[in-house]
């Protein structure tokens, strides 16, 4: 799944029509826009917005680990040029001094930069040399409660000198519109690397036939945790359990020590 | 730039994190020049990176970074329990760097740090003044190359040739350089001194290929560690850790012949043996970051809050190992690890 949080609509709009994405109705708090292998939250403008948001999506759609949250945005910047789209490796929380570091582990297309994010609109950003935004921090700091560091990414747009001109939603959705494609497809790509790393060891056939065995032989937690510790080094070393289930018998005795038998035999078959 | 036919890892030191302190720092340019297209960012603390929540050790390990940082706090060490002091009473351990260039399988360290980024502490200075602190107090049996890899490193820091500088003056202190590295010839132009000791740790190759990512082969070490030997290094030689795998009377017997028709035992200093073992919490933590290694999965015991092999299989490898260095070595030579140290 890729998460998007985008602070406004022109900024998502391009996205939302490019992938495809629909509105859901049923969400009355939050506009988030979907398909089956995206959500797109807009977040509004500010960090607590922001942060707010993504706790909200993350709370009603628990992401996995090779999920992805992309923030994209719109930034000032009064030394980038305008138009460019940075990978944020930096982000300063501008009110506290705090930072944060997303984990850039895959290859990306971008250029990189610091971002400052603040709680109101620059008017007079000339000396500043990061990029500056209004929610990039609140989004690192809910995310994290969720997702680990290499699973955020940050894009922002340069769209003004942060000189407190402003741009129409029409020019907006054009400076985001030339960079949605090459956001969507290294998105996904970015997506199904990550998810190649996180493989589930056992099929689901595997994991019905263990827990049907732990039933079968009333094998307490600590029991069950034991056989899984087993199973997974056979698998890991064989390759199958499929096989080295049906070898072992069935129920052999009543009472508790049915399930501490069991397991003797399992590990000495094993080992 | 639109179609992406896949995204892949960034290669390793593909970023640079530098302390604000350690920015001028001469380690810290020469580093750097190393690495001229790696994106560097200014940090305040290494903590602020090294020690995030949440971090993936293992996804870390296929795109490591680069901290560097500078040391402040104490860094010399009591040797821990898992740990041979072969027989020396002052038995301590420093980490001018944390994390290591190669990916061993059965690494403590995964268990040990929040993440797999490098830090490397620049002001190799400041370690050395605490070691003449200490020397001040009582001799000192000093391993360096514990939480990483120095040797391994060299190209890079160039640290171990300065260990070597340093201990030359210091005669109560003798330092223990452990490598997996075939980089002997980076410091091969040094005088050898009585107090460094070289040592390499050894595994059967189908071993090393399968569980010590980067580091390396065996034959390799063999002749860093043969030529070290020949040149009148003080040489340890490590079948540490023993791992278990089917037939492995065949390959650890098939090492050692294999070590001492490289190496004459003659020139040895002596050897260690030691089964794997691993902290409770620290086994618990290796196997979430690495759930799919059939090493760190292996149904260990837990004795004494180690988890290691079962006694019997533990007893039969060593012993059965010692045996075969035994015709090769002395008993005086040969230092076990079984879990009393």
């Amino acid at each position: 799944m890729i998460y998007y949080a985008m602070a406004l609509y022109p900024e998502a709009r391009t996205f939302i029509r490019q992938m495809g994405l629909k509105k859901c109705v049923e969400e009355t708090h939050m506009q988030i826009f979907e398909n089956e292998n995206t959500s797109l939250i807009l977040t509004g403008v500010g960090e607590v917005q922001a942060a707010a948001a993504v706790s909200y999506l993350f709370a009603r759609r628990p992401p996995l680990e090779q999920d992805l949250l992309i923030n994209v945005g719109i930034c000032g910047s009064a030394q980038q040029p305008q138009g460019t789209c940075y990978l944020c490796n930096k982000i300063v929380q501008q009110t506290t001094g705090r930072t944060f570091y997303p984990d850039i582990l895959l290859r990306h297309p971008f250029e990189e930069a610091t971002l400052t994010t603040c709680p109101t609109v620059i008017k007079d950003g000339a000396r500043e040399t990061a990029l500056l935004d209004m929610e990039a921090a609140g989004i690192y700091q809910a995310g994290q409660m969720f997702l680990q560091p290499h699973q955020m990414t940050f894009l922002k747009i340069v769209s003004d000198a942060a000189d407190g001109s402003r741009l129409s939603k029409q020019q907006v959705e054009q400076l985001v519109e030339r960079h949605a494609s090459v956001i969507i497809a290294w998105s996904k790509q970015a997506q199904v690397c990550l998810a190649r790393q996180q493989s589930e060891l056992f099929s689901s056939g595997e994991y019905r036939a263990i827990e049907t065995i732990a039933a079968e032989h009333g094998l307490t937690l600590t029991q069950w945790r034991q056989m899984q510790q087993l199973l997974r080094y056979y698998k890991l070393e064989h390759g199958d359990i499929g096989a080295l289930l049906k070898e072992l018998p069935g129920r052999m005795e009543s009472g508790k020590q049915e399930g501490k038998h069991y397991l003797e035999q399992l590990r000495k078959r094993i080992l | 730039m639109n179609n992406f036919e896949s995204v892949s890892f960034k290669p390793a030191f593909s970023h640079i994190y530098i302390e604000e302190k350690a920015l001028h720092h001469q380690v810290t340019e020469q580093i750097l020049q190393k690495f001229p297209r790696a994106q560097q960012t200014i940090i305040s603390h290494y903590k602020d990176v090294f020690c995030r929540s949440r971090q993936q050790f293992g996804l870390q390990k296929k795109s490591p970074k680069l901290i560097l940082a500078k040391r402040e706090n104490a860094c010399i060490y009591e040797g821990a329990r898992p740990c041979q002091s072969f027989g020396y009473t002052h038995f301590y351990y420093t980490s001018s760097v944390m994390n290591c260039l190669y990916d061993c399988e059965y690494c403590y360290l995964q268990g040990m740090y929040p993440s797999a980024n490098l830090v490397v502490f620049v002001n190799l200075e400041e370690t050395f003044r605490q070691v003449e602190e200490l020397l001040q107090k009582h001799p000192l049996y000093l391993c360096i190359s514990y939480d990483t890899d120095l040797l391994g490193l060299e190209s890079m820091l160039g640290y171990v040739r300065q260990w070597i500088t340093f201990a030359k003056t210091h005669e109560n202190l003798t330092i223990e350089i452990r490598t997996k590295s075939a980089n002997y010839s980076k410091i091969a132009d040094l005088t050898p001194s009585d107090n460094v000791i070289l040592a390499w740790t050894l595994s059967p190759q189908e071993i090393a290929m399968r569980y010590e990512h980067g580091t390396a082969t065996t034959a390799a070490r063999l002749k860093g560690a043969a030529l070290a030997a020949a040149n009148g290094w003080n040489v340890r030689l490590c079948f540490d850790p023993v791992l278990w795998q089917k037939n492995w009377q065949i390959s650890y017997e098939q090492l050692v012949t294999e070590t001492f028709e490289t190496v004459s035992p003659n020139d040895i200093l002596d050897c260690s043996i030691g089964q794997f073992r691993a902290a409770k919490d620290a086994l618990k933590r290796m196997r979430k970051n690495r759930p799919n290694s059939a090493l760190l999965q292996y149904p260990y015991q837990l004795q004494d809050g180690v988890y290691q092999y079962e006694q019997a299989r533990a007893v039969e490898m060593t012993e059965q190992i010692k045996r075969w260095v035994g015709n090769y070595l002395p008993p005086k030579k040969i230092f076990l690890w079984q879990g009393e140290d």
